[in-house]
């Protein structure tokens, strides 16, 4: 009898641990030939690197600071010709550098990297843009 | 005179129900009617035309249509026997080499035609994306390009002065003896040559190429700033080696035990000028019709995949002007952009028939409108919508 409670106990606990694992939504990407974590806020859409983030709190790094920055409106119009992915184009107007990430199935995903190795998604960049302007 | 108002209200119940129930029907012949032109097709999944095909990134570079041309031309060797699943087409290498090959300098601003770039590979090959990624890292795709670009430039600009008759140069530059000019003709030589050295991928890094200083100074001296990048990328593609070779591969089947297959021509299906309809009757068309089926590459308005349901990018003008310059993007809202359609649902929520657009700015679903479903940097977006943004229709075959 005593079996059976310790046996559900690991099962709900394993369900817990499974569970959580997934609601923190890690992916990973191969950048510069070493893999990176980045955690993504699905809700708020931020795509981070692992270093940017203590207790599951994202930190006032380079790359969270950016997102603050982005913005359309002072960038001209050639830039962004030839289909150029907007996000990428704001990267390197915050004087960020473009890096492409690929992952286990060799889809790709372009991250802006910062000096403090902080790396944020060019899309997250494009969306947070296209925020700011609105609200300017 | 109460049993007549009974009646007149059922009568009108009555005519009320059929006005009713001719209305829904309407609407479930139209939505059935919809949803049969509108069968379930996803080249993506396991068996699909795009099934070994991963999303692409084009970063800050300027080729998107490079990438849509590639990705058809890889998505028909695939489906059509050839195993050789490693060697996918490079965007970048194909695109540098198409300008080349057409002197084209002024598709280096960006744009280009996908058709001419798959034209190009079915004719002279393509080279493989991991054979020259050592040499335009991918992390840094379009450094090389840009910084190559601004050397030639400078160079360009000193070389129409200083390749005047030295004594006309000294005259235009007050204070400058013919001497002072021979002596600055070789330093400027001198500092491009330096400058595209240190530009070079590192030799400890990259120990398969080296430029030497004469090659440097015959890229500098022609007139497309592309022909820097031509001798580092032949390099690179030969170690892959070009796919398809000769226009054609080998695959099983047909008259002998192997039968030669080659990439059909890329069509310009439909250009600039056609209604809305007209283009999505296109892509059905193809959809439909070809098997294994193949993507369909179209020019449109990205915005509309950040902007969502109702967002109208181009302006139509009246039908008396020619076609070509009938529909103009309204300045600064379209965003013009190439992908292709890899699939196509009904979504029975909103009876709307969605097409599913391959976009290459990766697999992040961030920057996409709440309208649209995105799965890994594929976008189900309704058809209706699209279809009000395309101006180009395009694809392999017939």
């Amino acid at each position: 009898m005593k079996l059976n409670i310790w046996v559900i106990k690991f099962l709900i606990f394993s369900f817990f641990l499974v569970f959580r694992v997934e609601a923190q939504e890690l992916v990973s990407f191969k950048v510069n030939d070493q893999s990176v974590v980045f955690y993504d806020y699905q809700d708020d859409r931020i795509t981070i690197s692992k270093n940017c983030v203590k207790k599951k709190k994202i930190q006032p790094c380079m790359a969270y600071k950016a997102l603050q920055a982005a913005s359309f409106q002072t960038l001209a119009e050639e830039k962004f010709q030839g289909g150029a992915n907007p996000g990428a184009v704001i990267c390197k107007a915050l004087k960020g550098k473009v890096v492409i990430g690929e992952d286990k199935k060799a889809n790709e995903n372009s991250f802006c990297l910062f000096e403090d190795k902080s790396i944020i998604d060019n899309g997250s960049l494009s969306y947070y843009a296209t925020q700011n302007d609105n609200v300017k | 005179m109460k049993k007549k108002i009974f009646s007149l209200k059922n009568s009108t119940k009555i005519f009320l129900l059929i006005l009713l129930f001719s209305f829904l029907s309407e609407r479930a012949l139209y939505a059935a009617y919809s949803s049969s032109n509108c069968q379930y097709l996803r080249m993506d999944e396991a068996g699909g035309t795009m099934e070994h095909i991963p999303v692409m990134d084009q970063g800050d570079t300027k080729f998107c249509f490079s990438y849509a041309a590639t990705q058809m031309v890889d998505a028909y060797r695939f489906s059509h026997g050839d195993g050789r699943l490693y060697h996918k087409t490079s965007p970048i290498a194909a695109a540098i080499k198409m300008f080349l090959y057409k002197k084209d300098k002024s598709n280096l601003q960006g744009g280009g035609d996908q058709c001419k770039i798959a034209n190009y590979v079915r004719r002279y090959g393509s080279c493989g994306r991991y054979a020259i990624k050592d040499y335009f890292k991918a992390d840094e795709q379009g450094k090389y390009l840009e910084s190559f670009i601004a050397i030639h430039k400078n160079y360009q600009s000193f070389k129409k002065i200083y390749s005047l008759d030295t004594a006309i140069a000294a005259a235009l530059t007050p204070g400058i003896s013919a001497k002072k000019v021979i002596k600055a003709r070789r330093m400027i030589t001198r500092d491009a040559i330096n400058q595209v050295s240190c530009q070079l991928p590192q030799r400890g890094e990259f120990t398969q190429y080296e430029m030497t200083s004469k090659q440097i100074l015959k890229a500098l001296d022609e007139d497309n700033p592309l022909y820097l990048l031509e001798d580092i990328l032949d390099t690179g593609c030969s170690k892959g080696g070009t796919i398809p070779y000769n226009g054609g591969w080998f695959s099983w089947g047909g008259k002998g035990l192997f039968s030669k297959k080659y990439l059909p021509y890329c069509k310009n299906a439909l250009l600039r000028g056609q209604k809305p309809s007209r283009y999505l009757k296109e892509i059905h068309q193809k959809l439909n019709g070809s098997f294994p089926q193949q993507p369909v590459s179209i020019s449109y308005c990205s915005q509309s995949l950040k902007k969502g349901k109702g967002f109208r990018g181009l302006r139509y003008y009246d039908q008396e002007s020619n076609a070509q310059s009938s529909v103009k993007e309204s300045k600064g809202r379209c965003g013009k952009h190439v992908s292709l359609i890899i699939g196509r649902k009904w979504n029975a929520k909103t009876n709307k028939c969605q097409l599913l657009v391959r976009n290459s700015w990766g697999t992040s679903c961030n920057s996409y409108a709440d309208d649209w479903d995105c799965e890994k940097g594929n976008i189900w977006v309704d058809e209706e919508d699209l279809g009000a943004n395309i101006y180009e229709v395009k694809y392999l075959g017939n």
